[in-house]
């Protein structure tokens, strides 16, 4: 087989490279097609929302769709400023971010605990964790608001936080604990012999080590709680306490379904989550974790 | 500080790590902890370090039993082998944190000081991934040093160093080890570090402690035939030999005669070092007859493997340059080279 290799290889080199570039370009351009697809596939409906967002009223319900010929601000005036939207984005906002407050640090004991001690019943505890992971939403809504309205928190930002918070903590546990095994021993051992407690050998080297993907799970959290509709819908009547993803939903007025502002809200609740990956993707990308010890 | 270690034993669920060992550190000695991986040297490192708990056995710091001290409260510091300084602070922070935890005064200067001695001053306003090997290795030793620590535990801290530096380094540790008089465990698997670098050498395999004394005596009185292999480069030519007389024996299929030890067994183990052997003519009496395999030339000197019979193949230290593959030698040895070994247990038979 080796002989039968080494006779050929040289022949085969060379009348391969003409075909090989072409395979090479092919192979080439089918990715390209494949991934533009993929980008259309997602952006579209987007991109609908988006130019319906600045289409005037007469040209919203046009089939098929046409690219607006006057862009006007109309809609995003009318949700902006003669609405209640701007109150539900505050709302989604300080509920989201109350969220991640309680979660993140929980999941960080939790994961770091996990990751660097072993103790009685941890893969029982970590099974129930997977299978809290698993229930679907729907299936604890029911249970969720009974026990909400016993406790008189239906229309509170707590009962959604607390909701969130435990909803969202496998996840963030799951996480935090595959970025936590990532980090040497060494540095625990390192800093314990430093003089650090472990809790001191958590805060001031674990944690900061850990914090590009401490970040990274907390926007996923937020994400998470920023889209979320159905405990939302659920556990707040009122408008006082509605969030933003409700608040699309029910932005219906009596006689008619404004789409323009259903669009313009729809774009306004995009803006804030980008601007945070803009932000923090430095965060998520970056590799601090090079240069800890030599591999 | 003097250290004691007595009956130590560490299991991992049911295997041993370290078997009932029981060593004395002296204040201020250098101790070199030498063994193959997996003999449980770090495991011993660890336990004196506090980062883990013998299963049963007790360690003494001076007069106190230590056992249940956290790391933090001991006084010690610990070199790792692959430097553990912390990736998201600066140099400066790195050397300054053990101070800082522990809420020492004059933290500043403290650091400063402690790198300029080490040589990495202009280094302190950077990163760890932005520093080479030997100068990751000096400021994981500035941080061991800066606090002044009673005892110093090193985890080979210069396996990860090319051949050039890791010689130059050794000598600093040491002259850095003699200024400060600190006791000192080393543990490393590199049996020249051993010898160039500890007072006392402790050789473990298996989890056990097999012999402990200067580099001399572990050099020339290896008690038994681990310790005679693992230390000495190029390693020691055994072979086994069937004892005749008092004064003669066989060796492959030549009679030698030369003074044997009073044993038990007429089946004995022969050791002797490579540089021991000379090459002779084959037709010098009592030589031993052997044909030349493979020469390393290593510039002042060449390392022959020698052929004696189909199962025994020797090294031999040569200075000339006369010899050639597919020779016919001889080898010429004195009495007083020759070490023995029981071959049942391995163990040493003295004259």
């Amino acid at each position: 087989m080796t002989i039968y290799g080494k006779c050929f290889a040289p022949t085969f080199l060379c009348v391969g490279k003409a075909d090989n570039i072409i395979y090479k370009m092919k192979k080439r351009c089918l990715f390209f097609l494949f991934t533009l697809m993929a980008v259309c596939w997602s952006i579209g409906p987007f991109a609908w929302i988006v130019l319906t967002s600045f289409k005037p009223p007469s040209e919203i319900m046009q089939l098929p769709p046409i690219f607006p010929e006057t862009y006007v601000l109309d809609s995003y005036k009318n949700v902006l400023f003669k609405s209640h939207f701007p109150y539900y984005l505050f709302n989604s906002f300080m509920v989201s971010l109350s969220t991640v407050c309680v979660a993140i640090p929980c999941a960080l004991l939790a994961a770091y605990s996990v990751s660097r001690f072993s103790f009685r019943g941890k893969t029982a505890i970590l099974l129930m964790i997977v299978v809290l992971f698993t229930l679907p939403s729907i299936c604890l809504v029911a249970a969720l608001y009974k026990l909400f309205y016993t406790l008189g928190w239906i229309n509170l930002p707590v009962s959604l936080i607390c909701a969130y918070s435990a909803h969202n903590f496998p996840l963030a546990l799951f996480l935090m604990i595959k970025y936590i095994d990532k980090i040497p021993i060494e540095m625990d051992n390192a800093s314990l012999i430093d003089g650090c407690t472990h809790f001191q050998s958590l805060r001031y080297v674990i944690a900061p080590i850990a914090l590009p993907g401490l970040i990274s799970t907390a926007i996923l959290i937020f994400i998470f709680c920023w889209n979320e509709f159905l405990f939302a819908l659920t556990f707040t009547l009122d408008e006082s306490s509605r969030l933003a993803s409700v608040g699309i939903a029910l932005f219906q007025g009596t006689y008619e379904v404004p789409w323009g502002d259903i669009a313009a809200a729809s774009v306004i609740v995009t803006v804030p989550l980008l601007i945070f990956l803009l932000v923090f993707q430095r965060y998520i990308v970056q590799g601090i974790i090079s240069g800890a010890v030599k591999e | 500080m003097r250290i004691q270690l007595r009956n130590i034993t560490k299991y991992y669920k049911h295997t041993a790590a370290v078997n009932c060992l029981n060593m004395e550190i002296q204040d201020g000695e250098f101790l070199v902890v030498l063994g193959s991986s997996g003999s449980g040297k770090t495991t011993t490192l660890n336990m004196i370090a506090g980062l883990e708990t013998p299963t049963s056995g007790d360690i003494y710091f001076n007069d106190d039993i230590i056992n249940a001290v956290p790391p933090g409260k001991r006084d010690i510091a610990l070199v790792f082998q692959n430097y553990a300084l912390y990736p998201h602070m600066k140099i400066f922070d790195n050397i300054a944190f053990p101070l800082r935890i522990r809420k020492a005064k004059d933290i500043k200067e403290n650091v400063e000081n402690t790198a300029r001695m080490l040589g990495i001053n202009n280094l302190l306003q950077k990163y760890p991934k932005e520093l080479s090997g030997g100068e990751k290795q000096r400021v994981a030793l500035a941080r061991a040093l800066v606090r002044n620590p009673q005892v110093f535990l090193m985890d080979e801290p210069l396996s990860n160093l090319d051949a050039r530096l890791r010689i130059s380094a050794r000598g600093e540790l040491k002259k850095l080890q003699k200024q400060r008089n600190v006791t000192t465990v080393y543990v490393t698997h590199d049996q020249t570090e051993a010898l160039t670098l500890g007072d006392r050498i402790a050789v473990m395999d298996k989890g056990r402690l097999q012999q402990i004394g200067t580099p001399y005596e572990i050099y020339n009185t290896p008690q038994n035939t681990f310790i005679a292999g693992f230390v000495g480069a190029p390693a020691m030519n055994f072979a086994e030999v069937r004892l005749i007389t008092a004064s003669s024996f066989t060796l492959g299929e030549t009679i030698l005669e030369s003074p044997v030890p009073q044993a038990n067994t007429p089946r004995v183990i022969l050791g002797i070092r490579p540089e021991k052997l000379q090459c002779v003519s084959p037709d010098f009496k009592n030589a031993i007859k052997s044909i030349v395999e493979h020469i390393e030339y290593l510039g002042h000197e060449s390392v022959c493997h020698v052929r004696i019979s189909p199962d025994i193949l020797w090294s031999v230290k040569n200075t000339e340059s006369t010899v050639s593959v597919g020779d016919l030698v001889g080898l010429a040895f004195s009495p007083d080279a020759v070490h023995w070994f029981d071959q049942s247990t391995g163990m040493r038979i003295d004259e």
